[in-house]
């Protein structure tokens, strides 16, 4: 059984965690690369011709697009692994990363329509890569859902890893439909030849991404200590139960 | 105009989202703890035998 | 053909710990049984007898330490399990069926050579050959456990694990218990769980005591080998994958014939999802019936499809019969392929089914070689997604709610392909695409039939 660290089980304070200098270092990044992301989606890129102002969504619609989809290929990994090695390290760590997947792409959803509502006058469209987009946050929806259903949790390990590689199916297919169909949805600007967006807005992205990689490590690190600390928490009071039958 | 209070939804939208997340874990990690720390509290305290427990 | 090692231990577990939730049920199991030898595990309730005959005979993973059986083979190898004969606490019988097509599922799955004879005389033993050609539904408690007993030992096992093989059969019975496993399983090294010592004394065997998880006296230390009393014996040998998968769909056909808990009822289903898209739209309809038939059937197939999908696992769960699959000798990813079999004919019956209703009451054209074709290939690619995912299900809570939640999604490229032929057959749109959306739909039941094969024997086992 995985052991926790006694000095993280002391009882931290709120700012009790950036004690630890890893933890520090890792906000203090956080901090840093959302302030200069934020700077240079508002300042440093220029307008766009077209859209003038709120093609800026961008910033936030396609980062958070990638690390959903980088999120759900973590998902897969950590349910191989945990199907093979049979550790609950890597199942924790599909968790983690399934939860914050449906988030990246919630918002993703999110900007995505807002951003329609204001180019196309309207907030959805049944367009592929937004109808592929839907379909892969309900197939990683009903992975959180599966979860929740099954008490066992070797039953539920189980279970979910195999959900888990199985959904993986769905990103290629969310990333190629705009090349299979026709799509509305503008193309791939940044990974084509070319590409056609200016250094400025190119840069930006890119630092947008790497500020949203960090953001998606920290809520990483986050969710998978909750999830060992509730492990935890269940041996321990299945052991105070055990301990109170032998008493009796 | 009504073009930057799309561009201000959408990125409300994120912030919520993502410090509202990290909030929400932070916080169930606490509590978490500080009821892991109270069990472990129980656990030794009114055990006699105290090296039984430390395997 | 295998034959065993008489000096090699028959049964062998090392150091086993088994985690059950959050319980550490066996902290540290270690026995030996010679060939021939029998062994009796007494201990209170909740010490973990049946938690260690399942580790044993590989339905649970250890989490720590080794089990071997027949010298040196896990119970996870398929061959290993071909010499295995295991009664749990509750014997895996198809109610639908007579006492007699049960131990003869269970031979074909065994590989048993000459089963006619091998069933009738365990019938006799047993004490069931009057009763041989009743349905198991109408036998009481003690005549199961018998049948149980006759299955578990139908194949000449060397290796046999009985969870307290004296519950509920009557004192007769309980006085019978040695003869029958003289008869059937001479050579077999036996280890079961009672809470009757003087049954264990009745088969000679030796008292391992368990108690919260652990022997209290290791019988490592005795082993009892003794070689030349046993000969060596010719195992069956197992069945080939392709006639153990048939066996299991076979067996399947002839349960839901016999029950019809399935098909007669997603009919209905499928008939009165026409009737009603009939009633409330017909008047209203010009042109349009077309897309509305189209829609209705590609529905109706869907949930159909979720329907029998999610008892499709369920059911042997429920009934114990899924762990008398998981321990014949055969991969487990031939059950998934059996169920999936069953389901995608199912489901393929009561869409084609709907054509016809379809196509009567709305007066459409459907029933045409192109839209068969697309309810068939369909089926199959829907049942790809379902088979495995109803066995994700099984232990889950509200598996009824939570199934649709998972068939729904990955399913939708496949009712697109199933709506672009139906329109394209009903002129509906240009034809021309048809080969593309025949081409998804081979796609996704390759696919998926692939990961199932492949992802199926991770879910069985926990």
């Amino acid at each position: 059984m995985s052991q926790v660290r006694t000095s993280e089980l002391a009882r931290p304070g709120w700012l009790g965690a950036l004690r630890h200098p890893g933890t520090a270092a890792l906000y203090a990044l956080l901090l840093l690369s959302m302030g200069l992301a934020l700077f240079m989606a508002f300042i440093f890129a220029p307008a766009e011709r077209v859209q003038a102002e709120v093609y800026r969504l961008l910033f936030v619609h396609v980062p958070s697009a990638w690390l959903a989809f980088a999120a759900f290929g973590v998902v897969a990994v950590g349910s191989v692994m945990y199907l093979v090695r049979g550790k609950s390290r890597w199942d924790r760590l599909a968790l983690a990363s399934a939860e914050i997947g449906v988030l990246f792409t919630t918002l993703t959803l999110v900007t995505g329509s807002v951003w329609g509502r204001s180019v196309w006058g309207v907030w959805w469209q049944w367009d592929p890569r937004l109808t592929t987009t839907l379909i892969m946050w309900f197939i990683y929806v009903s992975y959180l859902a599966l979860r929740a259903y099954i008490d066992d949790p070797n039953a539920r390990q189980r279970m979910a890893s195999v959900l888990g590689i199985v959904g993986v199916v769905s990103v290629p297919i969310v990333w190629f439909s705009v090349e299979w169909w026709r799509s509305l949805h503008p193309t791939p600007s940044v990974t084509s030849p070319g590409g056609g967006m200016p250094r400025e807005m190119l840069t930006t992205l890119m630092v947008s991404v790497a500020a949203f990689t960090v953001f998606y490590v920290v809520l990483l690190r986050q969710r998978m200590q909750l999830e060992l600390a509730a492990t935890e928490l269940g041996s321990l009071r299945e052991r105070l139960h055990e301990r109170n039958e032998e008493s009796a | 105009m009504s073009d930057l209070l799309y561009l201000f939804i959408g990125f409300s939208a994120v912030w919520i989202g993502i410090f509202g997340y990290l909030v929400y874990v932070t916080g169930r990690v606490r509590n978490v703890r500080d009821e892991l720390h109270d069990l472990r509290g129980q656990l030794d305290a009114p055990q006699a035998g105290r090296e039984a427990s430390s395997h | 053909m295998q034959t065993t090692r008489p000096t090699s231990p028959a049964i062998v577990a090392d150091d086993l710990h088994v985690r059950l939730g959050q319980r550490n049920v066996l902290r540290g199991v270690s026995l030996a049984l010679a060939p021939g030898e029998r062994m009796a595990i007494v201990g209170p309730n909740g010490a973990g007898k049946t938690t260690l005959l399942r580790a044993l005979a590989g339905l649970l993973r250890p989490r720590r330490g080794r089990v071997a059986l027949r010298g040196s083979q896990s119970p996870e190898d398929p061959d290993a399990r071909g010499g295995l004969g295991f009664l749990g606490h509750r014997p895996p019988l198809y109610p639908h069926l007579t006492a007699r097509e049960n131990l003869a599922f269970a031979a074909r799955l065994q590989g048993v050579t000459e089963g006619a004879e091998r069933i009738q005389g365990a019938l006799v033993t047993v004490g069931l050959a009057a009763d041989a050609n009743r349905l198991v539904r109408h036998f009481s408690r003690g005549m199961q456990q018998r049948l149980g007993l006759a299955l578990a030992l139908l194949a000449d096992p060397d290796v046999v694990l009985l969870d307290e093989p004296d519950a509920s059969l009557d004192s007769a019975g309980v006085d019978d218990l040695p003869r029958m496993l003289d008869a059937l399983a001479p050579r077999a090294a036996v280890l079961f769980s009672t809470h009757d010592e003087r049954v264990a004394h009745a088969l000679g065997a030796r008292i391992a005591r368990l108690e919260a998880g652990r022997l209290t006296d290791d019988p490592r230390k005795t082993p009892n080998l003794t070689p030349p009393t046993v000969p060596t014996q010719v195992r069956p040998r197992p069945p080939s994958f392709g006639r153990a998968v048939w066996a299991m769909i076979a067996k399947d056909t002839r349960v839901e014939w016999r029950a019809r808990e399935q098909v007669p009822t997603l009919l209905m289903f499928t008939l009165l999802a026409a009737v009603v898209f009939d009633m409330a739209f017909i008047a209203a309809l010009g042109s349009e019936v077309a897309a509305v038939a189209v829609g209705v059937l590609w529905i109706s197939v869907l949930l159909a499809a979720t329907l029998a999908g999610t008892r499709l696992f369920a059911t042997e769960y429920e009934r114990g019969t899924l762990d008398g699959l998981l321990v014949a000798p055969v991969d487990p990813s031939g059950i998934y392929l059996a169920k999936f079999t069953l389901l995608a004919l199912e489901t393929a019956f009561v869409g084609v089914a709907q054509l016809v209703f379809l196509s009567l009451l709305l007066n459409v054209s459907l029933f045409q070689a192109s839209t068969i074709g697309a309810v068939v290939l369909a089926a199959a690619a829907i049942s790809a997604i379902l088979a495995l995912q109803s066995s994700l299900v099984v232990s889950a809570r509200a598996r009824e709610m939570l199934m649709p939640l998972l068939a729904i999604p990955p399913a939708v490229p496949v009712l697109l392909a199933g709506v672009g032929i139906s329109l394209g057959a009903l002129e509906v749109t240009p034809a021309g695409q048809q080969g593309a959306w025949f081409g998804l739909l081979a796609v996704v039941t390759v696919v998926f039939l692939a990961l199932g094969t492949v992802l199926y024997p991770h879910a069985a086992r926990s």
